[in-house]
């Protein structure tokens, strides 16, 4: 397999990986989800607590926590006060956030070894 | 056998009225005990049914519902568990038999107390509206065991729905920890009703999804001890793989060994899924801890109230128009009312304006305020109003909206502080 990809091309992570934001009080969750197994090492090592705190410097959390959950290819980042005061509170157009998960999702990230030959949905 | 069977025909207080009817129908393909749950309450939905407009709405939604499926769950011995009752479980209860005896329908109608906690006077300098406890399974189990065919519950926690269905059918034990967790993931999957189906899901590329005018409802099939969940989504459109199941595991889970609910701890860090159909996930590794000896109450406060106000700009200079218009409410507002701390949105550009890239060529203003005082809100939004006649060139649609605000605060009580007990109504047939 040759790699076309050129050395240091950068994609955005929903090109290898979904996910969905929900709220509890002041606190959201983002789930980053491989769409391909193949490629959950490589989001492993870039998609980072530090990286997600740079998605969010527009409203920076006061702690961010990253769970991995290996069987399910998948990842689980909490942020905390990151609402304003949560829901029922805040004076955001989006009160609950749930547009959030792609304040993540568009952030930039290597492209995995190989990804050259693949077309633009990572397939 | 012995497998149950749980559809979810909603996933929150407005959902579509025609998914009961989907979930009816889905639960017919299946052989086993065979239950409906709706999902109706969200953080603050107790703080809206409240006084007489919000018990009258309640109501309405629960036979709403109700009357989009109803022939098809009688026809089909499906038994139904939602908690629609809200802040009024019993009253709520009582309407529904009214509107049954109206059709000639004969069910029997339990209906779950015990979350309603007293709210201290004291209490937030008085501004405390209604406290909740989140309550588990135990009076649902009751309520069927006295018969009931409808099951109507307050703030019980959303997974306990289900939870409810399969303990009684399975005659659960309440230490039986592993399948209490099984049937709390069972729970949690579905609760939000098409969003593990394709709902919330669809993106372009790899996230596309069929059938999105018409989405199927989930039914989960909780196996008789071991370990095994299946949830499927037999008709209707949308899909059910794989990846819209993770979405919805991972959906408000913090950490992924520590889910706490009323009834036991979910631990799915060790959770694998396999595709074992079309638009049909086996999950397996869910295991649960002993439950908390606490409850997680909600007091939902009054905070006064929200005043929101628009304005649209068209155009290559939209943008800059925007945030003249921006600096003269900024400005206008800190002689007005200096404690204001008005909330400013630029729709359109909310994000390349931080980013400084991008051109927009029409975009929309936001101002938000909040205070006790709904007056003050109005005169503030009166500002934007303004606008029109003393703002920048180009301003139009404008639109005012103030609603009321209403804070929930987090805390605990004792298990034994809100026992959640099942009734049976009493002139039920």
């Amino acid at each position: 397999m040759t790699d076309r990809a050129t050395a240091g091309e950068m994609i955005a992570i929903r090109q290898l990986a979904h996910g969905r934001a929900g709220d509890k009080g002041n606190r959201l969750n983002i789930s980053v989800i491989a769409f391909d197994r193949q490629h959950f090492d490589h989001l492993k090592t870039h998609v980072t607590e530090e990286l997600c705190g740079q998605a969010f410097a527009f409203s920076p959390p006061s702690g961010i926590t990253r769970y991995v959950l290996p069987n399910l290819a998948a990842m689980n980042f909490v942020l905390e006060d990151v609402l304003d005061g949560g829901v029922n509170v805040n004076l955001r157009l989006d009160r609950h956030g749930k547009t959030l998960s792609y304040a993540l999702l568009d952030m930039l990230i290597p492209a995995p070894p190989g990804w050259g030959d693949r077309d633009q949905h990572g397939r | 056998m012995g497998d149950v069977h749980i559809a979810a025909g909603a996933g929150f207080s407005n959902d579509r009225r025609e998914l009961g009817e989907i979930a009816a129908q889905s639960l017919t393909l299946f052989e086993g005990h065979r239950y409906l749950i709706f999902e109706c309450l969200a953080e603050r939905t107790l703080a809206l049914a409240q006084g007489e407009d919000g018990q009258r709405r309640q109501v309405e939604r629960a036979i709403g519902y109700l009357e989009a499926c109803i022939n098809t769950c009688i026809l089909n011995n499906i038994r139904i568990i939602s908690n629609f009752g809200g802040s009024a479980p019993k009253q709520v209860a009582e309407a529904i038999a009214g509107f049954l005896k109206q059709h000639n329908l004969r069910r029997r109608i339990g209906y779950v107390l015990g979350d309603e906690l007293p709210v201290k006077d004291t209490e937030h300098d008085g501004r405390a509206i209604s406290r909740n406890a989140y309550i588990g399974a135990h009076g649902i189990v009751e309520a069927l065991d006295a018969g009931a065919d409808i099951v109507v519950t307050g703030r019980v926690a959303d997974p306990s729905l289900v939870v409810g269905a399969v303990a009684f059918e399975h005659e659960l034990r309440w230490i039986d920890w592993n399948r209490l967790a099984q049937a709390t993931l069972a729970g949690h999957l579905i609760e939000c009703g098409t969003q593990v189906c394709g709902g919330y899901f669809a993106d372009t590329g790899a996230k596309q999804v069929p059938g999105l005018t018409r989405l199927g409802a989930p039914v989960a099939s909780v196996a008789r001890g071991h370990d095994r969940l299946k949830i499927s989504k037999p008709l209707g459109g949308g899909l059910l793989t794989t990846a819209t199941v993770t979405e919805q595991l991972l959906y408000e889970i913090h950490d992924p060994a520590r889910y706490l609910t009323p009834d036991v701890v979910m631990d799915i860090s060790g959770v694998a899924m396999q595709q074992t159909g079309r638009n049909e996930v086996t999950l397996t590794g869910c295991v649960g801890h002993a439950r908390p000896d606490w409850l997680k109450t909600l007091t939902c406060v009054d905070e006064g109230w929200i005043g929101e106000a628009e304005i649209s700009y068209m155009g290559d200079t939209s943008l800059d128009r925007a945030q003249m218009a921006r600096t003269i409410l900024t400005q206008r507002l800190e002689n007005i009312a200096p404690s204001a701390a008005p909330h400013f949105d630029i729709i359109g550009a909310m994000y390349d304006e931080a980013n400084n890239a991008g051109h927009p060529r029409d975009v929309r203003l936001r101002m938000a305020v909040a205070s006790n005082d709904r007056e003050q809100v109005r005169a503030l939004l009166d500002e934007v109003e303004a606008l029109y006649l003393n703002g920048p060139a180009g301003g139009g649609g404008i639109r005012l909206n103030i609603s009321a605000r209403t804070a929930t605060v987090a805390g605990t009580v004792r298990q034994n502080e809100a026992v959640s007990r099942g009734h049976l109504l009493e002139d039920t047939p």
